[in-house]
């Protein structure tokens, strides 16, 4: 099943690495990418689409837990048509984030 | 003030009193400022040691463990230690040295992207590029290290940032993020899928000892009824003795507990992740049952079986909530009469000293303020099997990750930890070398720490498989050629003894308990013996295997 994972994550180092090497080792294969900054430099905001036999969403609760990442959204698409999303908010790191 | 000093600062106004570590060319300046601190520092022989009695001190403790090492073959060394950690989800920091930023992607001296290679393996990993923010990324380390399912973070801290120049920061005190409170709707669902089952049975695991939830625990076992089964990490959640206690579950679970959890019709997994060492065949664990799942993190919930009512957050609160008594009196009939029956037995006459006799005579001397680390193989499924923990700290063992040679590690980490009490490390002739060089560690601090090895000149559970699974195919198991270990600790400074007969047990017991200092206590054992029962691998937890040796 090919979906695609809308996330914001800060603008820090290594943070897109951390979630491509995720989906990665949880046995998602990458399709597509595309990530830029958001104007003010603060967040990266990424579209990647990925293939699996596995569920997305435990895939999703697994990035969300990432500390540099702040919304996961899961598209499902199919032939281009816009199923719905899951979403995310990032609980505990946000909340140890916020502390800080 | 230099960005070292900083690092200590901010480690002593986290309450760090205790770090292991071992210097090297890019972390001199932190060692440097470490020469006028108060912090204990323990000069372990192997950073993969200093990872590992981290590790071990944060479970015996509850604290977060910290470690130290240099860049490159330092940093490298700590990996297996913090990924036993993460996999453990136990709270340690790692600080690692690393080149300077000048020299940074050049491939220089020991140089390693550590902060890279930590990506899968911890909860959250920085590398400081300005010494004015280290007091606050040492904070925001120890406070995701503890937060939530804790885990181990890194900080990577270039030389250069370690000897700049910047204004004295601000301290901020500890600061532990608490969970959220479970939501009342899934408590409810809880309450009445309890009420209405009439085979219930509790799958107990590691968090529980990290919630410290072992009283609230057992206040639910005892108002509900419900029959209790735990995972080698949950070991000790619930008194080993207790009458509801039916022991552990999975491969080398007792027949009590795995014949339970196949035949309950609700299985309530508090803090632990369905992990396949306790299911065995997925689609065939606990066919029958509706699922309670509770636990910290999200991403465990569903994530290996569809839970009917997740409970997120808090344990000790989802717990206290659930206080109903059902009816099922006949079910535990049932699970008690399994567990008489199938109870082990240890009065099989042996021409060795036999491993499972031992552990259970040390488990009826000791009190409940034993630690016991054991390291990896067949002598630490004889631990779980046969030792009965009163609290889960008190067992240490490596679980998810299964790493040899964490055993002693461990155990000068819980020592330091808890100089009061006395820690025992079970090991295997295998895993022992794995990290026998902290035999100098232990003699450095004059560590009262006590180290049984079992000795069946094998790598024995290797061994056991391929007796059983590769046609006994013996290949590179033979450890008939391992040193004499009297000898070699011996050498180390540290007293040893050799226990070969049955009757020498209760004297080596004594000492073991007793002795001031360290004791090093040699145990040779029958070759032949092996770990039972036995889920073969991919097989249904009622597939157990038992010895066909007579």
């Amino acid at each position: 099943m090919r979906v695609t994972l809308e996330i914001r994550m800060a603008n820090a180092e290594g943070a897109l690495e951390r979630i491509l090497g995720r989906l990665r080792q949880r046995c998602f294969s990458i399709c597509s990418i595309t990530a830029d900054r958001s104007s003010d430099h603060q967040f990266i905001d990424a579209f990647i689409s990925v293939e699996s036999s596995r569920p997305i969403e435990i895939a999703a609760k697994q990035i969300a837990k990432l500390f540099d990442v702040t919304q996961v959204k899961v598209h499902y698409t199919e032939a281009g048509v816009h199923r719905g999303y899951w979403q995310q908010q990032t609980s505990g790191q946000a909340e140890a984030r916020a502390s800080v | 003030m230099k960005g070292a000093e900083i690092l200590i600062k901010a480690l002593e106004a986290e309450g760090v009193d205790t770090i292991f570590g071992y210097p090297g060319g890019a972390i001199m300046p932190v060692y440097d400022a470490l020469y006028d601190s108060k912090l204990k520092h323990i000069l372990v022989r192997h950073e993969q040691a200093a990872a590992l009695a981290a590790d071990g001190y944060a479970r015996a403790s509850g604290r977060v463990g910290v470690c130290l090492a240099t860049s490159g073959p330092g940093a490298t060394n700590l990996l297996t230690g913090i990924a036993n950690a993460f996999l453990d989800s136990v709270p340690m920091v790692a600080i690692t040295g690393q080149v300077p930023q000048s020299v940074i992607g050049t491939d220089a001296f020991q140089e390693v992207d550590v902060f890279g290679l930590s990506f899968p393996i911890v909860k959250h990993s920085f590398l400081v590029r300005d010494a004015s923010e280290l007091a606050s990324i040492v904070h925001m380390a120890f406070s995701i290290a503890a937060s939530g399912r804790p885990g181990p973070v890194l900080i990577d801290l270039p030389k250069d940032v370690a000897t700049a120049d910047v204004p004295e920061p601000v301290f901020a005190e500890p600061e532990f993020v608490g969970l959220q409170h479970p939501e009342a709707r899934q408590l409810h669902f809880a309450r009445e899928y309890i009420a209405a089952s009439a085979r219930p049975l509790i799958y107990a695991g590691g968090g529980i000892r990290i919630a410290q939830a072992a009283s609230e625990l057992r206040s639910f076992v005892e108002a509900t009824g419900i029959p209790i089964v735990t995972t080698l990490q949950g070991l000790g959640s619930i008194p080993g003795e207790h009458p509801l206690n039916l022991g552990m579950l999975g491969m080398h679970g007792t027949k009590a507990a795995n014949f339970a959890v196949q035949s309950c019709d609700l299985l309530i997994c508090v803090g632990a992740r369905f992990d396949d060492r306790v299911t065995g065949k997925l689609a065939e664990f606990a066919p029958h049952a509706r699922v309670i799942h509770m636990d910290a993190d999200p991403a465990e919930i569903s994530k290996l079986r569809s839970a009917d009512c997740g409970v997120l957050g808090d344990i000790k609160t989802a717990l206290n909530f659930l206080h109903v008594e059902p009816e099922i009196n006949a079910w535990v009939e049932e699970c008690l009469a399994n567990k008489q029956q199938f109870a082990f037995s240890y009065d099989a006459p042996t021409e060795h000293v036999y491993a499972p006799r031992f552990i259970s005579r040390l488990s009826q001397a000791a009190d409940e303020n034993t630690f016991i680390s054991s390291d990896v193989g067949q002598h630490q499924m004889w631990v779980a099997q046969h030792y009965q923990f009163r609290r889960p700290e008190t067992h240490l063992s490596s679980g998810g990750l299964g790493t040899m040679g964490f055993g002693m590690p461990a155990g000068i980490g819980a020592i330091l930890a808890n100089p009061d009490a006395r820690v025992v490390t079970i090991s295997g002739d295998g895993s022992i070398m794995m990290n026998i060089q902290e035999l100098a560690t232990v003699k450095r601090y004059k560590l009262p720490l006590k180290i049984v090895v079992f000795d069946n000149q094998a790598l024995g559970m290797v061994r056991q498989w391929q007796e059983l699974f590769f046609s006994e195919r013996y290949s590179e198991v033979d450890l008939s050629d391992n040193p004499d270990f009297v000898l070699v600790a011996q050498a180390f400074g540290i007293p040893a003894i050799r226990v070969e007969h049955n009757h020498e047990i209760d004297a080596a017991i004594h000492r073991i308990l007793n002795d001031d200092g360290p004791l090093f206590v040699h145990v040779p054992i029958d070759p032949r013996e092996n770990v039972w029962p036995l889920v073969p691998p991919g097989k249904s937890n009622t597939q157990m295997m038992e010895t066909t040796r007579q």
